[in-house]
Formats: C-alpha cells, sequence, structure tokens
C-alpha cells in the first residue's frame, strides 16, 4: 500500500515536470512538444543531481506498465477517417507497411553491423555467459 | 453531458482491462490491448451514435497522461546515458539511414499509387512521434490529420513487423533492437522494447528523440528537392 502512495507521489512529481515542459514550451514559443520538453528537463535535473533517480524510478516503473492505456483514446480517433477503411486506406496501409519495413530494417542492419565492426575494439557482455 | 464524459472515461478503463486479461488468454499481436480496447469502443461508439468529439473530450485526461509517460522516459534514459554514449557513432549513422529512407520511401511510394501531392508532404514526417509530426506537418505544407492518421498506422506497422524483421536479420543487440523499435514505431514501438529490456527500452527512446531531430533536419534540407520533384510529376 504504501508502496503505491509513494508511486502516485512520484507520478505526481512527473506531472510537474509536464506542466513545467509545456509552461516553457508555450512562453518561448517554441516548436517542440512540452512534453519532450519535460523529458529534457528532468534528464538535465537527474544529471545534475538536483532529482535523485530514487525520487521518480516507481512511479515511471508504473506508469510504463500501464502505457497502452493512454493511446487508447487516441487511437479511437481513427474512426473519425472513414475512408481508411475503402480502397485509399488500402493503398495508404501498403506505403505504410512497405516504408516502416524499410526504415526498420536499414535502421537495424546498419545498428547491428556498426555494432559488429566494434566488436574487435571494445570486449563486449557475451549473453551466453550470463545466463 | 457530464454524465457521457464520466461514461467514456470509465469505459475505456473498463475495456482497456478487459482487453489485457483477454491478451493473457490469447497472447499475439492481434489480441493486443492496442488494437482490442480500440475496436471494441470504436464499435460502441458507433452503435450508440455518440460522435468522437465527445468521447475525446471526456477522455482527455488519459491522453493527457501519455505526455506524463513521455516525460517518465527520462529515467531510463538516465540509468542507460553511459551504454548509449558508448554507442553514439552507431546510433546517429543508424538513425539517420533510417529517417532518410522513411522520407524517401514515403514520398515515392504514395506518388506511386496515386494518392496525390498533398498526401505525399504529408507522409514525409511519419516517423517522428505523433506531436513534434504534427507541427512539423504543418511546417513543410502537409495536411497534419492525414500526418497524424500516417503515424498513427506506422506505430502499428512497425509493432506488428519488429519480430519477423528481428529474426530475419538476426538481431542481437539490445542497442540494435531498441533503435529499430524507436525508428519504427515511435511511442508503440518504446512501450515494447521495454517490454524487452531496460537497455532496449532506453535505446528506442533515444532513438524517438534523436530520430524526431534528424528527420527535421533531412526534411528541411530534402525539401526543395521534393518541392520540384512534385512539381515535375
Amino acid at each position: 500500500m504504501k508502496k503505491w502512495l509513494s508511486a502516485l507521489l512520484q507520478i505526481g512529481l512527473l506531472l510537474g515536470f509536464t506542466w513545467l515542459g509545456k509552461g516553457v514550451a508555450y512562453a518561448l514559443h517554441l516548436p517542440i512538444p512540452g512534453s519532450l520538453l519535460g523529458l529534457l528537463l528532468l534528464f538535465l535535473c537527474l544529471h545534475m543531481g538536483w532529482v535523485r533517480l530514487q525520487w521518480v524510478e516507481a512511479g515511471a516503473t508504473l506508469l510504463f506498465s500501464q502505457m497502452i492505456l493512454f493511446f487508447v483514446p487516441s487511437l479511437v480517433g481513427i474512426m473519425q477517417y472513414p475512408w481508411l477503411f475503402g480502397i485509399k486506406g488500402l493503398l495508404v496501409l501498403i506505403v505504410v507497411v512497405s516504408g516502416s519495413a524499410l526504415v526498420m530494417v536499414s535502421t537495424g542492419a546498419v545498428a547491428e553491423r556498426l555494432f559488429n565492426s566494434k566488436r574487435g575494439e571494445v570486449k563486449q557482455r557475451d549473453p551466453v555467459e550470463n545466463v | 453531458m457530464i454524465l457521457w464524459k464520466t461514461c467514456s472515461f470509465l469505459l475505456t478503463i473498463v475495456f482497456y482491462y478487459a482487453a489485457k486479461r483477454l491478451n493473457k488468454k490469447k497472447p499475439g499481436m492481434l489480441f493486443s490491448p492496442a488494437i482490442v480496447a480500440p475496436a471494441g469502443l470504436i464499435l460502441l461508439l458507433l452503435l450508440t451514435d455518440i460522435p468522437y468529439q465527445a468521447y475525446s473530450e471526456g477522455t482527455s485526461a488519459i491522453s493527457e497522461m501519455m505526455g506524463v509517460a513521455t516525460v517518465a522516459f527520462a529515467v531510463p534514459l538516465y540509468r542507460n546515458w553511459s551504454v548509449l554514449m558508448a554507442h553514439r557513432r552507431m546510433i546517429i549513422y543508424s538513425l539517420a539511414t533510417g529517417s532518410l529512407i522513411a522520407i524517401v520511401a514515403g514520398v515515392s511510394t504514395t506518388m506511386l499509387l496515386g494518392l496525390g501531392k498533398a498526401a505525399a508532404i504529408s507522409v514525409i514526417p511519419r516517423s517522428i512521434t505523433l506531436p513534434v509530426a504534427v507541427s512539423v506537418s504543418e511546417a513543410i505544407g502537409g495536411m497534419p490529420t492525414m500526418t497524424a492518421v500516417f503515424g498513427m498506422l506506422t506505430s502499428f506497422a512497425g509493432v506488428f513487423l519488429a519480430p519477423t524483421i528481428i529474426k530475419r536479420l538476426k538481431l542481437r543487440q539490445p542497442v540494435s533492437i531498441g533503435l529499430m523499435y524507436g525508428m519504427g514505431a515511435h511511442a508503440l514501438g518504446m512501450v515494447k522494447s521495454f517490454e524487452r529490456g531496460e537497455l532496449e527500452g532506453s535505446s528506442a527512446t533515444l532513438a524517438v528523440i534523436a530520430g524526431a531531430i534528424i528527420t527535421v533536419i533531412w526534411a528541411f534540407t530534402l525539401m526543395p528537392v521534393i518541392t520540384t520533384w512534385l512539381a515535375a510529376v
């Protein structure tokens, strides 16, 4: 029970950073969304030691475990675009799926290749050894 | 009116937990709460003739939490910062490649399929996290709602494709898996890669942030080329 309460309090602190980010973005007319700015601010505070990791850790974990819930209302928003369920929607789907496949294959392949080319210089942990 | 709002709020939570329980019994992408819960709610709204506007107003508090969750990603990012910095070269190169391909593939396939120039411009920022994508779309002369649709579908497609790609490419490094998830499926990808592990999740977070910045740079440098090309077609 106490654990829950402290996690909820920590979410309150995270909420504070969200509002701070939004406020700063609004006040300075920045084109960046406030939540991303809040992320950067919190990261900076953690880095400088102004905010301790233990103050936000449990709250963050609780939020992540229920994250899909927060997306549900925006996903319901797809119903505003009924044409998506017709032929045009099918074409859009082809564009999106083929593009996503290309993007993910290239990102993953480049990352993995560069990682492997580094293997000689840096000793990496072997996943089998850790088991 | 207030009754409606409380109802849509409570119904969203009920549908989400019901979908989550269903997913435990029937694992698999199609039974993910990210599909079952919205599909059920859409059906209910259509059947009861409630406009989306009313539903969206009632559930704004839930959507608001999306921003708070975004801020919370500072925590894993901070915890894994040193590992990520050790791989900075690989991170920048892979994200630069991925975002360039996102733009080129998006614009060319949209034009090829005859969806029109407006759609071709709106598709450019689709691989960035939704709130940023919408403002970029406005800046380069696209249609923000169209971009939002492209972005949402991208998130789904990415999460759907990821397991196959990981298997086919034999991706083993948590950082590359995370980067792929973040670049290909932004917000939903962050959630999914987090389920795989802490380092995967932080790499995905970094990919979402850095990927957004890199895509914006690509978009603005390539815009003159794209507009001349679109004008010639």
